[in-house]
């Protein structure tokens, strides 16, 4: 096909254009932190005058922020581990084989694609009070599920179906049994897709904020989302500076694994 | 002649200050005198770990200093480790505590306003008998005039005798506050002027300065929803009518805000914003703590803060504070000449399980007595701008160039009323009524919002059963 | 005739397919535990005066709802949600023209593209909030700033305190942090149109928009109606934004249903009337995808 010269302009403004709407506000937000306080009120500029610390030595020593961050990743963590044990021997089941229910648990797991998720987060908050399970991260791990497996089941299934159906059958020939079959052939042929949903387990665990404020309360496990949400509307005086930084260390890990997880994301929702 | 009048009115109201009696009773049975020095033998608390959790150092870093410090002199003395946790207002106005506690997170001692402690009462340990026996003869001498009001403050709860709370500093809300700088420049004599008499006073100086260019928006009316019903508002409509002037009633079976002295301060409020236009476009939303800001900049004249933002005062305008351009006053008030409610600043202790549980408890009640100290009760008094609870300690925080102290002793004397601390009151007076406030101040019906509040409040009021927070 | 009982149709089929139910086990057991029964005994709370403190919880029947209904708020927080979820339509905007952008054969470097436009998606919410909290702050924010500078605005806009301007940051802050999703979606659907499809267009001579409009697009209908309906209810789960910013005000003008329940739920602690507002929520979630998962069905039915 002939792309005119100015189909390519308008196709490169484009992505340009959409470029600086995603990255200006996060420069500025890096350019702010590393503002003194009284460069911060004096109004916008692009460039710190002078250029200052000050912000990040107060995000990194006051406040919890390690403790915090390190909830994050333990809360994310678990809550990928267990995914994976209720995804990935279900998206197979229902990708591949057929059983009497099927139709019926099928529509039934779609229907919690389409279901608001907040509704939930009180009768879960109920029960993890009453089941001595409130303020663990156990609790979290299991309340996080309801925002993982969904997503992580439509996503999962698509690409086990997309798979050769005889590659079992295959297998089976050489004397596996059916699970071996599972496991030794259908298990690491999928691996990208399994990362992809494992990324994405672990990043909805460290970027949840509706769960982890109801259901955590004491510093030894509250996630840093929680944390920078309290302190925003804590009634003190915000310092942007300490701020702006903050939102930079408890961005970037989400950022970077998403970035890390982008070949494999590609390559999981692209077989369909 | 002014003066006189207040007095009278004083006089008036003394039958609704009966005292509980517990603390004279105490000082009258002649029991042995307790030194509120060390009791214990040095370090006999070795291997005792209690937990505080904080939230007095809110909007105050001097006031975090001076209790990490306070702390630190206690574990030596006592060889005791108390770990401090950090807290906001949100996370006790908020369902924070309350969830902690029922879930059974709960730390050995912790500081708020009791108001806020009330949904939680059931967890808490009374002082009666601590008062009463291992104080010395001159500190329950001292801490005698708060009786009143934490008389006051137990209105509505069936076990009204019981005190919960150690108040060791506490607030009366609100003060006036003010830049002497701008009087002098738009012509204003600040001697003849100060404090403010009246409403209509309080309107005529913001005008002056208006009109004098020194401030486009010289005080500030709040609508944020932890400040509408906190800051400003509930002094006004206690200044028309003492009795109805609180949010409950005495028994704290009814709501008082559509009553008529509520519905006149509220209007007067909304005025301030809509009619006179002297409060900022932020209004709807604004806070106490962003007027105090703006006060330190130089962008407002004169404001109605709380005593502890002074911390922010102290961040940003240290050196007004220090060469007096900064000034603290009474609130003005109105027919009933009682000025204010208290917030009472207390400590609570919690009751404690486990095998420890009476060392833990016995620790706790050591460390306030450790904060009894006239050293201790200065040393916070002095950054935060509280009245210690000690009055003996009250001469060596006078004679500073902002005059809070004399400010703060000045609004005492009207006998101010006190928040009730039913559980019901956080929500109805933050939760649902800052909303109300700022849709009145973004020009909603002002019948309208208040009906729909007190209707909304008097049915939760009737379902409710104040027995289950016993 | 031996005719097989009901039990024993039902074991047989257990044990035809063992390894099935087998590995069904943890998924029926998370949808069970963490959605039906919540469900339920969410919708059991919300007959009941709930209040999170108290022990005793008295029947009260469909007072909640109707409390709700009566409060004056219901109509500021419908309204409010229906901007909400206008949003979506911005974020499906932004991301069919994006995807359709990078997805051009001479476009290079595809994977940094792609990258760059997932960063706001990857962040949390909570963390984008306090990005445009700041961005948009009538003292101190970038964007106002600018926006004077260019004579666009007169003056600094108080938007936390004004009814539409509120509203309309809340939607924008929700829809500058998702659209990635359905970027991500879209581009993966438009990846997989076959090679053939463009080289029999370019046979016919089409020219580029016709390409697109006639051959591309129709080809990730579906893809595209799945992931709006999906984001639509996914926005609406997404109220940490709107908590920080505007807490639901002014006054009630911003308190989007979840929002609202959130708020009585953790700050008045009244669980019961909480859960009433999100069955409405529910009701309207399911009205207006209702249509939209009929057509889904029946264009899957057809292929």
């Amino acid at each position: 096909m002939h792309y005119s010269w100015r189909l390519k302009l308008l196709i490169y403004i484009v992505l340009v254009l959409t470029v600086l709407t995603v990255l200006i506000p996060l420069v500025y937000v890096g350019v702010t932190s590393l503002k003194s306080s009284s460069d911060i009120f004096r109004g916008s500029s692009w460039i710190p005058r002078p250029l200052s610390l000050r912000s990040w030595m107060e995000a990194l020593t006051s406040l919890n922020i390690h403790r915090n961050m390190l909830n994050s990743f333990l809360s994310g963590f678990g809550a990928m581990l267990l995914s994976l044990i209720i995804l990935v021997p279900g998206a197979y089941v229902f990708a591949r084989k057929s059983f009497p229910g099927k139709e019926f648990l099928f529509y039934m797991v779609t229907g919690t694609l389409l279901f608001p998720v907040i509704l939930l987060v009180v009768p879960i908050t109920e029960m993890m009070v009453q089941v001595k399970l409130f303020n663990t991260y156990a609790g979290l791990w299991l309340a996080f599920q309801t925002l993982i497996i969904p997503f992580g089941m439509w996503t999962l299934r698509g690409y086990f179906a997309g798979l050769p159906m005889d590659l079992e059958e295959a297998a089976m020939v050489y004397g596996c049994t059916e699970f071996q079959a599972f496991y030794k052939v259908i298990l690491p042929i999928s691996l990208p897709a399994i990362i992809a949903v494992s990324f994405i387990s672990f990043l909805v665990g460290w970027n949840d904020f509706e769960f982890s404020n109801m259901l955590v309360t004491t510093e030894s496990i509250k996630p840093a989302t929680v944390a920078l949400y309290t302190y925003t509307i804590s009634g003190e005086q915000i310092s942007w500076g300490p701020l702006m930084a903050m939102t930079i260390l408890i961005g970037l890990p989400p950022m970077i694994l998403y970035m890390l997880a982008q070949r494999f994301i590609q390559k999981g929702f692209g077989e369909r | 002649m002014e003066k006189k009048q207040k007095d009278k009115r004083m006089i008036d109201r003394r039958t609704f200050l009966k005292s509980t009696g517990i603390l004279t009773a105490a000082a009258a049975t002649g029991l042995p005198v307790l030194s509120a020095k060390r009791t214990w033998a040095k370090k006999e608390f070795s291997g005792v770990t209690i937990d505080y959790w904080n939230q007095i150092n809110v909007q105050n870093r001097l006031v975090k200093v001076a209790i990490e410090q306070a702390v630190r002199d206690f574990e030596k003395e006592s060889g005791a480790k108390v770990n401090v946790s950090w807290h906001g207002y949100g996370d006790i106005i908020g369902p924070k505590y309350r969830t902690n506690f029922r879930a059974g997170v709960r730390p050995t001692l912790f500081d708020s306003d009791m108001e806020w402690a009330g949904a939680i009462r059931k967890y808490l340990m009374p002082f009666n008998d601590l008062i009463a026996n291992d104080l010395d003869k001159k500190t329950r001498e001292n801490i005698q005039w708060m009786e009143p009001y934490l008389a006051d403050m137990n209105r509505g709860w069936p076990d009204k005798d019981k005190i919960y709370s150690m108040v060791l500093w506490s607030n009366i809300c609100n003060p006036m506050c003010t830049r002497v700088d701008h009087w002098k420049k738009a012509g204003i004599n600040f001697e003849n002027n100060w404090p403010i008499r009246s409403y209509d006073h309080f309107i005529e100086i913001c005008q002056r300065f208006q009109k004098a260019g020194v401030s486009k928006y010289p005080t500030e009316v709040y609508g944020a929803n932890f400040d509408a019903g906190d800051c400003g508002l509930p002094c006004w409509a206690v200044g028309k009518d003492r009795a109805k002037g609180t949010f409950f009633n005495d028994d704290c079976t009814d709501i008082n805000v559509d009553s008529a002295p509520w519905m006149e301060a509220i209007q007067q409020y909304v005025d301030v914003f809509r009619k006179y236009k002297l409060s900022s476009p932020r209004s709807p939303k604004s806070g106490d703590e962003n007027a105090a800001e703006e006060l330190a900049l130089g962008k407002k004249s004169l404001v109605e803060i709380e005593y502890s933002n002074r911390g922010i005062l102290v961040d940003r305008a240290p050196d007004l504070l220090k060469n007096g351009t900064i000034q603290w006053g009474p609130h003005f008030t109105g027919p009933s000449g009682a000025i204010g409610n208290f917030h009472i600043w207390s400590f609570h202790m919690v009751r404690q399980e486990g095998k420890d549980a009476k060392v833990k408890e016995r620790c706790a009640w050591e460390f306030l007595k450790f904060l009894l100290r006239p050293k201790y009760q200065i040393a916070v008094a002095k950054p935060l701008g509280s009245l210690p609870l000690r009055q003996d300690t009250w001469d060596a925080l006078k004679g500073t160039p902002e005059h809070r102290f004399e400010a703060h002793i000045a609004m005492l004397k009207t006998k101010p009323r006190v928040w009730s601390s039913h559980p019901f009151q956080v929500d109805a007076q933050y939760n649902k009524f800052g909303p109300r406030i700022s849709n009145i101040l973004n020009g909603k019906d002002l019948k309208g919002e208040i009906g729909r509040y007190c209707e909304e409040i008097r049915s939760e009021l009737k379902d409710f059963d104040i027995k289950e927070y016993l | 005739m031996f005719v097989a009982k009901p039990m024993d149709r039902v074991s047989t089929a257990i044990r035809e397919n063992a390894l099935a139910y087998g590995l069904l086990v943890p998924l029926i057991a998370f949808l069970v535990l963490m959605m039906w029964y919540p469900f339920v005994k969410g919708i059991w709370i919300s007959f009941h005066h709930w209040p999170f403190m108290g022990q005793k919880h008295n029947w009260v029947g469909l007072d909640n709802y109707l409390w709700f209904l009566k409060s004056g708020n219901f109509g500021t927080s419908i309204v409010a949600t229906l901007v909400y979820i206008a949003g979506t339509f911005i974020q499906l905007a932004l991301a069919v023209i994006a995807a359709v952008a990078v997805d051009q054969k001479f476009v290079k470097g595809k994977t940094l593209w792609h990258g760059i436009y997932l960063l706001p998606y990857s962040m949390p919410p909570v963390v984008t909030g306090v990005i445009w909290l700041f961005l948009l702050d009538p003292d101190l924010g970038m964007a106002q700033h600018y926006l004077q500078q260019f004579s666009i605005l007169q003056e600094p806009v108080y938007w936390m305190v004004s009814t539409w301007p509120a509203r309309l940051v809340v939607t924008w802050c929700l829809s500058w942090t998702f659209w990635p999703f359905m970027f991500v979606i879209i581009y993966a659907a438009l990846q997989a149109i076959p090679r053939s499809h463009y080289e029999a267009a370019e046979i016919y001579g089409a020219s580029w928009w016709t390409t697109t409009t006639r051959v591309v697009l129709p080809q990730i209908k579906n893809s595209v109606l799945i992931a709006f309906i999906v984001r639509l209810s996914w926005n609406l789960s997404k109220i940490s934004q709107v908590l920080q910013m505007t807490q639901g005000g002014p006054g009630y003008d911003t308190s989007i249903l979840p929002v609202f329940m959130y708020r009585e739920a953790y700050f008045s602690n009244n669980f019961g009337r909480a859960y009433a507002i999100g069955i409405f929520l529910l009701i309207l979630v399911m009205i207006i995808i209702a249509p939209m998962v009929k057509m889904v069905h029946r264009a899957f039915k057809e292929s």
